[in-house]
């Protein structure tokens, strides 16, 4: 790495005309660097944490071997750590038992989701093939029958439109009216569903 | 017909004599005798109001004591106690027939507090008078604000609703529309969208420009009927409708509190007045109670043989199911979230529509709420955020997997995060993303988790651990229930069309480990190897180390170092066992894997490379931890010499064993003192000896530590003394 860095201020002193660089090979290799640094670092830190623990508890080590009060206090903890840690093995067996029962009835239940989805589509296609079957025959009717349908609610609407106009347009009070009253109630609503 | 205008105590006699009264005016002389004889300070309003409905038009207005007695009178009712729904009708009736010209009909406007309820009979008349167009523009104006103040009040909307049409007519008025686009918001419902409506409101904002009120009432339509409008609603809309209840509002909340009477407003958007801080009607987050678009049992259509039955009535599972083909949805999707009958039908069905409009509420909750607070929204209502948040997540978690709103939503929220702003929900919400491609992963979630993550607190670092975990493991789910065949297309999503093919799947599960490898290494850097911070790294790597045996994914991703020395390292005898169980399940894996590949010849390969790292790291932990063979020339870790025995311990190569080993170092003190408790002086490598050796490691089994116990079978020959473990490694 340093040898990179020492290369590259080399690069930077010695050159005469300025090399132009693009921005995605920048990026490339800034990541390539920033993976570089990572590594070295976490190599650096490993070596000293190994480092670390190993001298820290040649000492701890060497303490526990003495019969003084202070090796004493230091086994009552000892004791009490290995209890606590055998505590937190069985709890943590269970909670994996219990983990992978969850898992497993999650998959049951999506592999439920996705046969109901299953079975959904094939009833929709059952359904579509025999509407077809009776529909073949009173095609034809069933299309004039729908564009009718079609006209007539398209009549429909104009019509409830237009009179809407009119009676806006006429700026009469159509409440005192009984019979205007209930038909103005009625302008809103389509009396054929889409 | 015309009445005698003054009446006097001497002519109440008279009065009740006449004989050209009708029925119904003796009935109410009758009523109102035994009223006033109860009380007497009635009276001079029953007559005023008497007054105001008989008034004939043409009087004249000028110098009419008697008017303007009356309605003193009626305002100093209304402004203290109110009026009551009969006298309501009354006076906007006189007031909207403008018999008497305009003025009174202003001031009639201005003091109409109601003082419980509103008859929408009253209202009906008053828009029918508009229709008559003969009250001028200011005092229309007054009228639609009027309408939209009490708007909460009124008793029923069935009327109302039907004269829609001549309400909408009024759009063009151009003083008139704000007001009118905000009465039309609050009546809208799915049949009053209406294409020629919709091709009205695009007129006219051709006309006006891109209007708040107008772009308001159009995301209202297409939120009813998406395929109808198809302009595109910019997802931040700042501005609610204008505040306009000034006139009355405050006389209202007087006597509403005088009459210890409240009824909370439903859906009146207000925006930020200058002055005060943003006032709350609205309470985007509430789930609305599921109720049925009209309010009537589930009918015929008249003239249509198909039956809808809205979903609010639906009360058992088994009623779900007969009706499952012909449910209506509620106007407020929002409601779904709330019921479990409603989740059901949203699971089972794939409603298209239902969902457009669920995720567009959803969208809108979640602008509304997070990304435009303002100051101070979130401390307001953090609380409600919560309950929304908790019952978006059981609605999820039901449904098994995340709405797509939810996940935009969390992509844009990350990036402006603090990272402590109802963290678990949004860890939460996070883990139901569905899988992401490996493309836009590294931007779009990558990115903004590292950042959160590097500045972060511990607990925040566990609990992203945590969440990230939860997604892996939904993810590896789906794929293990969807996936029937190897390089088929998996649907990411039981709603969404986008398919993803099996490689490109497994990418973004690499990315993803990748990933969380990248940031253990570093978090674990940061905090100093904290025991609960690799508790959790651990607990990802479990899930990782099998996922080719229990999810049926034939990848493999070994333990970077940055994870699995400090894991080695460890001073809790936990983390090690843990890491033995992870190096254990990664060696069965590899195992099963290649003897797969031999039988079948299917396309799982795994890299040489792979192989080289995993037998790397197992030679390192075997020799590391049986045959106290550490700081080899060739480990990962590696100290020169000088620095060793700087370093004044004698035997560093054995300072990782599991006698000397800092986790275990305490099991072999009170091993040693349990198997020789005469010795005075402690010699710890007396265990390695070959029958003390195996009691010890028996020993430590006992006491739970199967990890290692799996771990030592697998990997050790059968001879089992110290110091001559020979290791089964995986060779390619």
């Amino acid at each position: 790495m340093s040898n990179q860095c020492f290369e590259m201020e080399l690069q930077l002193h010695t050159e005469k005309s300025k090399r132009s660089c693009s921005t995605s090979d920048t990026e490339r290799d800034l990541q390539d660097y920033i993976s570089e640094i990572e590594r070295v670092k976490t190599i650096h830190f490993n070596n000293t944490l190994a480092l670390h623990r190993m001298q820290m508890w040649h000492a701890i080590g060497e303490q526990l071997k003495q019969n003084d009060p202070e090796a004493d206090t230091l086994k009552a903890l000892s004791e009490r750590c290995m209890a606590l840690c055998s505590n937190i093995k069985q709890l943590q067996q269970e909670s994996r038992i219990l983990q992978d029962q969850i898992t497993e009835i999650q998959k049951k239940r999506l592999e439920m989701k996705r046969l109901t989805h299953e079975k959904m589509k094939e009833m929709e296609k059952i359904m579509s093939k025999e509407e077809h079957a009776d529909t073949e025959r009173y095609k034809a009717v069933l299309e004039k029958g729908q564009a009718n349908l079609e006209k007539y609610r398209k009549i429909t609407a104009m019509t409830q439109n237009v009179f809407k106009g009119i009676l806006l347009a006429c700026k009469i009070n159509w409440l005192d009216d009984p019979k205007l009253r209930e038909l103005a109630m009625t302008l809103e609503d389509s009396p054929i569903s889409e | 017909m015309a009445y005698p205008q003054n009446t006097s105590d001497s002519e109440r006699s008279s009065l009740s004599d006449q004989s050209v009264s009708s029925r119904s005016f003796n009935r109410s002389l009758r009523v109102a005798e035994k009223k006033r004889r109860k009380d007497t300070a009635e009276d001079p309003f029953f007559l005023a109001l008497k007054y105001f409905s008989d008034v004939e038009a043409g009087t004249p207005v000028t110098g009419n004591d008697e008017l303007e007695r009356n309605l003193v009178l009626v305002e100093k009712v209304a402004h203290s106690k109110g009026l009551s729904p009969e006298a309501i009708s009354i006076m906007l009736e006189f007031a909207m027939s403008l018999r008497m010209g305009n003025s009174p009909c202003v001031r009639v406007l201005k003091c109409l507090i109601p003082a419980s309820l509103v008859p929408q009979d009253a209202i009906v008349r008053g828009v029918v008078w508009l229709c008559v167009g003969k009250i001028p523009i200011a005092t229309q104006v007054l009228f639609i604000k009027w309408v939209l103040t009490i708007f909460d009040l009124v008793d029923a909307k069935d009327q109302l609703r039907a004269i829609y049409g001549f309400i909408f007519s009024f759009i063009t008025e151009e003083n008139l529309c704000p007001f009118i686009c905000h009465l039309l918001y609050l009546l809208t419902r799915k049949e009053n969208v209406r294409v020629f409506r919709v091709r009205k409101l695009l007129e006219l904002q051709s006309k006006l420009g891109r209007q708040p009120f107008l772009i308001h009432l159009l995301s209202l339509y297409k939120v009813f009927c998406p395929e109808l409008v198809t302009l595109s609603i910019p997802s931040r809309m700042k501005s609610g409708f204008r505040n306009h209840n000034s006139t009355w509002k405050s006389v209202l909340t007087g006597v509403q509190k005088r009459n210890g009477f409240h009824i909370p407003s439903s859906v009146a958007f207000t925006i930020k007045d200058k002055t005060s801080s943003r006032k709350r009607k609205h309470c985007h987050l509430e789930l609305p109670a599921l109720t049925s678009v009209a309010n009537k049992e589930a009918q015929t259509e008249q003239f249509s043989s198909k039956k809808v039955v809205p979903l609010v009535q639906l009360h058992s599972f088994s009623q779900l199911l007969e009706n499952l083909h012909c449910i209506e949805l509620p106007a407020q999707m929002g409601s779904l979230l709330g019921s479990t009958l409603a989740l059901h039908y949203l699971d089972c069905v794939q409603d298209e529509s239902a969902l457009l409009r669920l995720n567009f509420w959803l969208g809108y909750a979640f602008h509304e709420e997070f990304l435009f607070c303002g100051d101070g929204g979130t401390t307001q209502n953090s609380e409600e955020a919560l309950q929304f948040l908790n019952k978006l997540l059981s609605a999820q978690h039901f449904l098994q997997e995340g709405f797509s709103s939810s996940e935009s939503f969390l992509y844009k929220f990350l990036k402006v995060w603090d990272g402590s702003l109802l963290c678990p929900q949004i860890l939460a919400l996070l883990s139901n993303i569905p899988v992401v491609p490996s493309s836009q992963i590294g931007t779009i979630l990558f990115e903004p988790l590292m950042q959160l993550f590097l500045t972060s607190s511990l607990f925040f670092k566990c609990g992203l651990m945590e969440c990230l975990n939860n997604m892996l493991l939904k993810w590896l789910t789906w794929h293990s229930v969807y996936a029937l065949e190897d390089d088929l297309d998996i649907s990411l999503n039981s709603h969404t069309s986008i398919n993803m093919t099996l490689s490109g799947f497994k990418d973004s599960v690499m990315e993803l480990v990748h990933f969380v490898g990248r940031l253990a290494s570093v978090g674990l850097q940061l905090e100093g190897c904290h025991a609960l911070l690799l508790s959790f790294i651990l607990d990802f790597y479990e899930t990782v180390c099998d996922t080719f045996q229990k999810y049926g994914l034939p990848l493999v991703i070994v333990p970077p170092p940055g994870v699995f020395y400090p894991a080695l390292f460890a001073t809790d005898p936990v983390s090690v066992d843990r890491l033995a169980y992870i190096m254990y399940r990664y060696k069965v894996n590899l195992m099963s894997a290649k003897s797969q590949e031999k039988l079948t010849k299917q396309a799982f390969h795994i890299s040489r490379q792979t192989f080289c790292e995993f037998n790397q790291s197992l030679v390192v932990m075997v020799n590391c931890l049986w045959n106290s063979k550490m700081f080899n020339p060739g480990m990962a870790v590696q100290l020169g010499d000088e620095l060793l025995l700087k370093s004044n311990v004698p035997q560093y190569w054995a300072s990782f064993d599991l006698i000397h080993h800092p986790a275990f170092m305490s099991y072999a003190v009170d091993f040693h003192q349990k198997c020789w408790p005469e010795r005075q002086d402690m010699d710890l490598s007396s265990i390695k000896h070959s029958k003390p050796w195996s009691w010890y490691l028996e020993y430590l089994f006992t006491q739970g530590y199967e990890g290692l116990k799996h771990f030592f079978q697998t990997n050790i020959s059968q001879q089992m003394t110290a110091g001559d473990g020979q290791s089964n490694t995986q060779q390619k």
